[in-house]
């Protein structure tokens, strides 16, 4: 995977139902893979989109749809997940965040206000962690 | 995405609930209707076994939570059955470890319900 640049990005926009989750999951593990993170970081990555993904579920109307964003950066991985309707219910959604917080190295719940809120988070690879 | 989940009586009274598959916000309502299905038959000394389980998330983790609620308003309890160190992981960090017995075997898991 050509990370010269450090400006790859993979977008997945699925529909906003459950049996997705299972996809991004996938994509997800399949990039940090690709990436050489190793194992136990993989999983680590899996769980906490999967929780940004069910967070960006919730609250939100049949018939939106789910973007993950990934960068792949030349020292880490960066997952920003929305809802197309710009809602998060991340304030109510307490496990699942506390998890994220865990697992990752970086976590930020951004407000904009053209996309409205997303989770972010970052990954860094071991022999970029500060 | 599959979910499996069998349950049978063992000894003493308990009840297993073996889960195979990954759970997660899909799947975790089909274990959440096999577990309460037991407890709703007045089973509320369960042993659930995660050894057939490859991930869980927080609404798995919500799914657990939810059952030993129930059982334990009639005095029950449950015991986990784990050795995937990559679940365990999930239940320390969320401090659930401290709520579930979680147990190595099922005879283990049994002796603690007893």
């Amino acid at each position: 995977m050509n990370r010269q640049n450090g400006d790859n990005r993979v977008q997945i926009t699925t529909p906003n139902k459950p049996e997705y989750v299972g996809v991004v999951r996938l994509a997800v593990a399949g990039i940090a893979s690709r990436m050489r993170f190793d194992y136990e970081t993989i999983e680590d990555l899996k769980l906490a989109v999967a929780e940004a993904f069910t967070i960006a579920m919730k609250g939100t109307n049949a018939g939106s749809l789910i973007d993950v964003e990934c960068e792949i950066g030349m020292e880490n991985l960066s997952i920003a997940v929305r809802n197309t309707q710009g809602l998060l219910s991340a304030a109510t959604d307490e496990l699942g965040i506390f998890l994220i917080r865990a697992l990752m190295d970086e976590v930020e719940i951004q407000e904009t206000p053209r996309l409205g809120s997303r989770v972010v988070m970052k990954k860094y690879l071991n022999y970029a962690k500060r | 995405m599959d979910i499996k989940v069998a349950t049978r009586e063992l000894p003493n009274g308990v009840h297993l609930a073996e889960v195979q598959g990954e759970i997660d916000v899909y799947t975790s309502p089909k274990v959440k209707e096999s577990v309460s299905e037991l407890i709703e038959k007045g089973h509320y000394n369960l042993v659930i076994s995660l050894e057939g389980v490859r991930y869980i998330d927080s609404t798995g983790l919500g799914v657990l939570i939810g059952a030993l609620k129930k059982v334990r308003e009639h005095n029950g309890s449950i015991g986990l059955i784990c050795t995937n160190p990559q679940i365990k992981k999930i239940f320390n960090i969320t401090g659930l470890v401290k709520i579930f017995g979680i147990y190595k075997s099922e005879e283990e898991a049994v002796k603690s319900l007893v």
